[in-house]
């Protein structure tokens, strides 16, 4: 019997392992939105947990793949840098697993470069970063909070990393974890002043808006408390801030050193405006107190004001806010609180500030503060320009109004080439959009014939462009400003092999001297499946198209 | 003619007709002696007809065994097979630790040095697939491995339906991967070329005659088990899409390399077939 049943076993033994064996708990390759670096595009997959560098300039498309942080939920372009952001926000662990850390992580587009992790202590989902991108401020966003985490967890925590130093080997803990006062408020954003000089020591601000209140942090002292404004000392009103301006003009004052800080809060009629200053007459205050003192001021600038902007140097510094409620631009002289206050024709919401000479003045060849307005919510059917110089005293003759072909949505300024560019959010007829120039006050409707029913985007890189889908395989694309061998607002058209899901146009020429765009395509496979176009002369004959990208190597790369 | 040749004829003339008498006893005891000695006996001895007078007194045909021990020159049989890689890549494109496939192989005995060693050659073609799904992305992953080997034996009977044999082959196979969902697939073929060597266990049936001739057809059972260790060359698949465009000139990719897959890797392998 037992011989039989030897004989039986190796018989079916080459069987054991014929049949097939699908799993069917595996989820599909899942990537965070694309991101544009300077000259290269970057994909991170989130089940790996691997980032997908691509360089156009490579012919062969193959990708430089850097492991990140166990599940990752953001990746952004480092500001000012060519480097890539990855916040992962680690694993929770079991009485099985480890723990696995959050932490947020720098890669850059030089391989030679080595990427650095800054281990977090908490699984942070919102990332801010300051312009010059030196900081980044990690917070718990409450919009998008993991439902499946039951975990405890502070959301004022906050953790400030500074991007320029190493993750170890500081005099303070870099990230530096920081749970900031809270009146009951939790951040919804956070705002970044520009670096600066606040009495000759480099500064960067951070501001951390919440309901009611805003925090005031110094990045550069992280040892330093935190300062909290109320906004609404009795509590009684739900200010809910939306835009600071920072105005750093007089921060190296030789007698009282200060720093402006202008807020428009949803629910308030006024602007709060914080000065930040520095009393040179006292000796500084010893750490953690900060060596400057704020204070809180309010300035009527009309009903339900929806844009603020600054403009003017020094003395003549000038806040410039549009209120849709009361239809009024506000010109505010922040040294008095004195406002003008000037009714316009709509009720606007954007405010767009540029120094051009003017078609209405054209004695006057120096370029002079001016404005546009642009009602981008109420329907309004035409946009205004004022003369920011002379408005204060000669009030509504200094507002000029020009008729749009619809209703405007939105509204792009590229002030540094001269234009504005207005949206109106449907991309059929002959009013897609309008092309401002802002010297000639010219607008340029620009129709489509109906088929652009995908996104349009725009390509801010001087000479700019405008790129829209159609929803299949075609980008068309308009010159907003002329550039070499074409006219001004011309108009081509690129055909690809499959549709198009959306295109990113790179900052910089790649290593062969060509700028790219980045077109995302649909892919049903998430494989990754992208298209690279010379920005600057698009052409299919010269495109490439990296198709199954994210499965490069992976039979050798183990198990995620 | 002396009278001393005269009595040598008489005397080999009576001895042959004694031993043409006493054939088969004689036969009989080769039989009995060849199952513990060398030579191919025959299971079977059909009874002597009886001794009967007949008006026609025709010859009766020599007898001849129906089931013989005798080898057969030719086998074909069908081989199943399973390997277990060694590389983490093998392993991983077919979803577990082992592959399995069948095929076809034909053999032939070129050389018998009677039961102490018989030459083999053998051409035997595999075939293997496994379909699975990658552990991170969900897509459907199938590999089919084909593979045609030639290989040589030598065995050793120790019984007449029992040989241990070692065995020595190479040749050449290729692979095909497919990834994908089934739309804009991404695929691959490569060949690669490798050797093996393994020893296992030969077992046969008594052959049976298919006809009245002794040197006419005939047929045997004949099976194998075999071990031992695949050698190969590594496929390093780059994948390209089949479909993933209809454009006349289609802007030009790059292929995808997703890695080595090597080959070595033990190896079970099962044979059963008809020998001739």
């Amino acid at each position: 019997m037992r011989r039989r049943f030897l004989a039986l076993s190796l018989l079916l033994l080459p069987f054991s392992a014929c049949h097939d064996a699908i799993p069917d708990n595996s989820t599909p390759n899942a990537l965070l939105p694309t991101v544009a670096l300077a000259d290269r595009a970057a994909f991170v997959e989130k089940n790996s947990h691997m980032a997908f560098l691509l360089d156009p300039a490579d012919k062969a498309l193959v990708p430089r793949m850097v492991s990140v942080g166990k599940a990752p939920i953001a990746a952004v372009k480092r500001n000012a840098t060519n480097q890539l952001l990855v916040l992962s926000s680690g694993t929770r662990g079991s009485a099985k697993d480890a723990l696995v850390p959050a932490q947020l992580q720098t890669i850059d587009a030089d391989a030679t470069v080595p990427s650095a992790v800054y281990p977090l202590a908490s699984s942070f989902d919102g990332l801010a970063q300051s312009a010059d991108g030196g900081f980044a401020v990690l917070y718990h966003a409450a919009a998008a909070q993991d439902s499946t985490n039951t975990a405890l967890f502070n959301p004022n925590e906050l953790a400030l990393v500074n991007l320029a130093s190493p993750p170890s080997g500081n005099a303070l803990p870099n990230p530096y974890p920081k749970s900031i006062r809270s009146f009951g408020g939790v951040p919804a954003d956070v705002k970044f002043s520009p670096s600066f000089t606040f009495a000759g020591k480099p500064r960067t601000l951070a501001v951390v808006l919440a309901q009611n209140y805003v925090t005031i942090l110094d990045l550069g002292n992280l040892d330093r408390t935190e300062i909290t404004v109320p906004l609404s000392p009795d509590s009684t009103s739900s200010f809910m801030p939306r835009q600071v301006l920072f105005d750093t003009a007089n921060s190296n004052d030789p007698t009282t050193p200060n720093v402006n800080l202008y807020i428009r809060a949803d629910g308030s009629n006024d602007i709060f405006q914080v000065t930040l200053a520095i009393d040179l007459g006292t000796p500084a205050p010893t750490p953690p107190s900060n060596d400057f003192h704020a204070s809180l001021s309010m300035l009527a600038a009309g009903t339900t004001p929806s844009d603020l902007a600054l403009y003017g140097t020094g003395v003549d510094t000038r806040l410039a806010v549009v209120a849709t409620g009361s239809r009024t631009l506000a010109i505010i002289d922040p040294r008095t609180s004195s406002t003008t206050s000037i009714p316009i024709s709509i009720p606007a919401t954007q405010l767009v500030v540029f120094k051009a000479t003017s078609p209405s003045t054209p004695s006057v060849t120096i370029p002079e503060d001016r404005a546009l307005l642009v009602d981008t919510s109420s329907g309004s059917n035409s946009v205004l320009f004022a003369d920011l110089k002379s408005i204060e005293t000669t009030g509504g003759i200094a507002l000029h109004d020009y008729p749009l072909g619809a209703s405007a949505t939105s509204v792009v300024p590229l002030v540094d080439q001269g234009i504005a560019v207005i949206m109106f959010g449907k991309y059929t007829g002959v009013s897609a959009l309008t092309v401002v120039d802002l010297t000639s006050r010219t607008l340029s409707p620009i129709g489509s014939g109906g088929g652009q029913a995908g996104a349009t985007m725009i390509d801010t890189q001087s000479p700019s462009r405008v790129w829209s889908l159609d929803g299949s395989n075609g980008i068309s694309y308009l010159n907003l400003v002329a550039r070499d061998g074409q006219a001004r607002l011309a108009t081509g058209e690129v055909w690809l092999d499959q549709s198009i899901a959306d295109v990113l146009p790179l900052g910089q020429a790649s290593s062969d001297k060509h700028r790219y765009l980045v077109v995302d395509q649909n892919d049903p496979n998430s494989v990754g499946n992208v298209t690279f176009l010379d920005a600057d002369n698009p052409d299919r004959t010269t495109a490439r198209t990296a198709y199954g990208f994210l499965l490069t190597n992976y039979l050798e790369r183990g198990n995620p | 003619m002396t009278p001393t040749k005269t009595f040598t004829m008489r005397a080999t003339c009576s001895g042959l007709l004694i031993l043409a008498a006493a054939l088969p006893s004689a036969r009989v005891t080769a039989q009995t002696e060849a199952d513990t000695t060398l030579g191919w006996p025959n299971v079977y001895q059909p009874p002597s007809p009886p001794l009967l007078v007949l008006p026609l007194p025709a010859p009766a045909p020599p007898a001849v065994p129906v089931w013989s021990w005798e080898p057969s020159r030719f086998g074909a049989l069908l081989q199943v097979g399973t390997d277990w890689p060694r590389d983490d890549a093998a392993r991983r494109l077919v979803g577990k630790k082992a592959s399995g496939g069948g095929g076809l192989a034909l053999q032939w005995d070129a050389l018998r040095l009677e039961r102490i060693a018989t030459f083999s050659l053998d051409l035997g073609w595999l075939t293997a697939k496994s379909t699975t799904s990658q552990d991170f992305s969900g897509l459907r992953e199938e590999l089919k491995t084909n593979s045609i080997s030639l290989g040589l034996s030598v065995r050793h009977y120790l019984r007449y339906w029992l040989a241990p044999y070692a065995r020595v082959a190479g040749g050449i196979g290729w692979d095909s991967v497919t990834v994908g969902t089934g739309t804009a697939d991404l695929h691959d073929r490569r060949a690669f070329s490798q050797g093996s060597l393994g020893g296992g266990l030969f077992f046969r049936s008594p052959r049976l005659r298919l006809g009245p001739s002794v040197s006419g057809p005939h047929v045997g059972l004949m099976a194998h088990i075999e071990g031992g260790y695949l050698l190969g060359t590594s496929s390093d698949f780059a994948l390209t899409s089949a479909s993933a465009t209809t454009a006349s000139t289609p802007i030009p990719g790059s292929p995808v390399s997703i890695g080595k897959v090597g080959h070595d890797a033990p190896y079970l392998r099962i044979a059963v077939g008809l020998a001739f």
